[in-house]
């Protein structure tokens, strides 16, 4: 019998290492043991269960399903432009939520530029068929694309592990640069001059909490005050 | 094996009992509330010779000759039209997930490798005391096609005899008469978190001790061996909790199933079992290993009793009896039992201690099985899940978990082997890990 030094167990002939804590078992009286057969045997039952791509494919159904009877309902009976804005978001959607799945590993950068390009695709739609008055260049265009940017700068930040409060802050910062973005596309679109006003607000809103997890995250003294100030 | 036709009104079939019907709900496609009974015999199990001896032992126990079927508001237990199991090599990972069209129907899969033969049981079918029954006969049946001569008696039923009603009963129902229902409110708890295994794998890792030593060092607490083996993993999560070093220290909380046979005029085979939780808040203080044991044990001799049970079964059927539960559809309950069990079910609690006891079997059989196990499928996210039992002086104690990490197996049984108990090791790391341990 052979026994762990670092454990103090005894082990089962058929070992040659400590299933507890790895230390290697060197007994020269029991060399002739390794051919002992283990306690279990290798092979392993893994039982096969429903793949992905057979629930993307079950849900891609019950949406077009209910899309093509709108369609055909559509073109007979009620000839309604509406019908291809629905049908449009539940391809966004399916683009968004199911297209993801049938990937073994997604891509987070090419997966955002894909969801990026599909809604830019379905608001563009709306500038064909509707009154193209030069909002989707001016306003459109500029804040998905900066989105997308933000987007992106999270997916590589992100792959270092960040504290809470970290993020918390990259969070807010991106808050108020949206916020910039926006309100200087709409002043732009519709007054024709850079007026900021509201953005400011916001940011200042964002900054005042973004210092105060700054403080959080450097000052454990201020953590522990803030704890016993806001505890609930 | 083909599909007998049975004419419908033939077809015997039994109304879940009240804890089987939270079974079936709490299923997902990589889990299920499973157990497995093991023996090791002293010669090479024969595939054939188990098949005979599955289908003489199923009609002693119509009870397990069952598969699980649809009801519009209930599942419901029906007659298998199959006669016998498959009966498969044994495999690496243990207490996979059921299916309930898999295995031709049947609520256990039974396996062979080498010496050891092995029976898997759904939880829905029945508990260990059920399943232990079973499986002594079963064993006992097969020892004596080898030619043994092994008698009935003990844990091993008779199987000329008739199976008598009462085995068959649904005893929740019949003992639960008192008005007082039993609140259970349990604070999340500490759990261990590390990498997983792989989907479907499971570490698997048994210790055998003489029971002498351990009745010895219990009685030195004056608790039972149970209460004992109970306190030392509590207090092994107690310690890996600290290690942690957490800013806040959650509950350290244990649950132990009780066979409310017991206390209760019973012989059924089926579920007849409830779980006490007990649980030490780290922010009382430092807890010492005698306290632990110490609590533990007054806890659970204050509150098992009958009426306690009682209570807490109210409690539980209390639900069942809901009116507006009973027509709620059978899939929309499985549905709220699954989120209710993912969200909060198993966050009340940090490991379970599942102890049957002594199995005794009639002596002559005694020379033909060199030792039992009973291994407890994995939790869904605990890290710790024991069962345990006695045979012939040993005690062998199994830990299963779904971490690559055996950090709680180590430090349980080196905590055993610092308090002067020996324990022997057998684990299936090797086979999961494709490593030479």
């Amino acid at each position: 019998m052979s026994y762990c030094v670092n454990c103090g167990v005894e082990l089962e002939k058929s070992c040659s290492s400590c299933p507890l804590c790895d230390t290697p078992v060197i007994n020269p009286n029991e060399l002739k043991n390794k051919s002992e057969k283990p306690v279990y045997p290798e092979n392993l039952s893994i039982p096969k269960s429903l793949s992905k791509k057979y629930w993307v494919f079950v849900l891609s159904l019950v949406i077009l399903i209910p899309n093509l009877v709108l369609i055909i309902l559509n073109s007979l009976i009620f000839e309604s432009g509406v019908v291809k804005y629905i049908v449009g978001a539940f391809v966004v959607a399916w683009i968004w939520f199911l297209f993801p799945l049938l990937w073994k590993k997604p891509i987070p950068v090419i997966l955002l530029a894909i969801d990026a390009l599909a809604l830019l695709s379905y608001l563009d739609m709306f500038k064909i068929y509707g009154d193209d008055t030069g909002w989707f260049n001016s306003i459109v265009l500029p804040v998905v694309i900066s989105l997308w940017a933000i987007g992106n700068m999270f997916i590589f930040w992100l792959k270092k592990p960040r504290s809470k409060a970290l993020v918390s802050i990259a969070v807010l910062g991106s808050v108020s640069v949206m916020s910039f973005v926006i309100e200087i596309c709409m002043n732009m679109f519709y007054n024709g001059r850079l007026q900021i006003a509201i953005s400011l607000v916001m940011t200042a809103c964002c900054v005042s909490l973004m210092i105060f997890f700054a403080f959080l995250e450097k000052s454990k003294r201020f953590k522990a005050w803030a704890e016993r100030k806001f505890f609930m | 094996m083909e599909k007998r036709k049975i004419p419908l009104r033939q077809r015997t079939w039994y109304k879940l009992d009240n804890a089987a019907k939270v079974f079936p709900g709490q299923d997902s496609s990589s889990w299920s509330n499973v157990y497995r009974l093991s023996a090791t015999l002293t010669e090479a199990v024969e595939p054939a010779l188990l098949e005979k001896a599955i289908v003489i032992t199923l009609k002693r126990f119509p009870t397990f000759d069952v598969r699980m079927r649809n009801g519009f508001f209930w599942h419901y237990l029906e007659k298998n039209p199959y006669g016998v199991p498959p009966v498969m090599e044994d495999i690496a990972n243990p207490c996979t997930r059921f299916k309930m069209k898999e295995n031709r129907g049947y609520l256990f899969k039974v396996y062979y490798y080498e010496k050891r033969l092995s029976v898997e049981f759904y939880h829905s079918l029945t508990d260990g005391y059920g399943a232990s029954r079973f499986f002594m006969t079963l064993v006992a049946v097969y020892l004596r096609l080898t030619g043994k001569d092994i008698p009935s008696g003990e844990s091993v039923f008779d199987v000329n005899e008739k199976p008598r009603l009462g085995e068959s009963e649904d005893s929740y129902s019949k003992v639960c008469n008192s008005k007082a229902k039993a609140k259970r409110l349990q604070k999340f708890t500490y759990r261990f978190k590390g990498k997983r295994l792989p989907k479907h794998v499971v570490n698997v890792t048994t210790g055998y001790m003489p029971v002498s030593v351990i009745k010895e060092k219990a009685a030195e607490h004056g608790v039972t061996v149970t209460e004992y083996l109970a306190a030392v993993l509590l207090w092994v999560m107690y310690n890996l909790q600290k290690q942690e070093k957490k800013n806040k220290e959650k509950h350290v909380g244990i649950q132990i199933p009780v066979n409310a046979r017991g206390f209760f005029d019973s012989e059924t085979l089926r579920n007849f079992m409830l779980c006490y939780s007990f649980q030490i808040d780290p922010k009382m203080g430092e807890y010492t290993f005698p306290e632990i044991v110490k609590q533990l044990s007054l806890y659970l001799r204050f509150i098992n009793n009958e009426k306690e049970l009682q209570a807490m079964m109210n409690g539980n059927m209390g639900i069942e009896k809901n009116p507006l539960m009973k027509i709620i559809p059978s899939f929309v309950k499985d549905f709220g039992v699954s989120m209710v069990y993912k969200v909060a079910g198993e966050k009340a609690t940090s490991c379970l201690i599942s102890n049957v006891g002594i199995i005794k079997t009639p002596k002559e059989m005694e020379q033909y099985i060199e030792k039992l196990v009973l291994v407890m499928g994995p939790a869904m996210i605990n890290g710790a899940r024991c069962g345990s039992l006695s045979y012939k002086g040993t005690l062998a104690f199994t830990i299963s978990n779904i971490y690559v990490s055996t950090k709680i197996q180590k430090e349980f049984f080196t905590t055993l082997v610092k308090f002067g108990i020996p324990v022997k090791i057998e684990s299936n790391k090797n086979a999961i890990m494709g490593g030479d341990s």
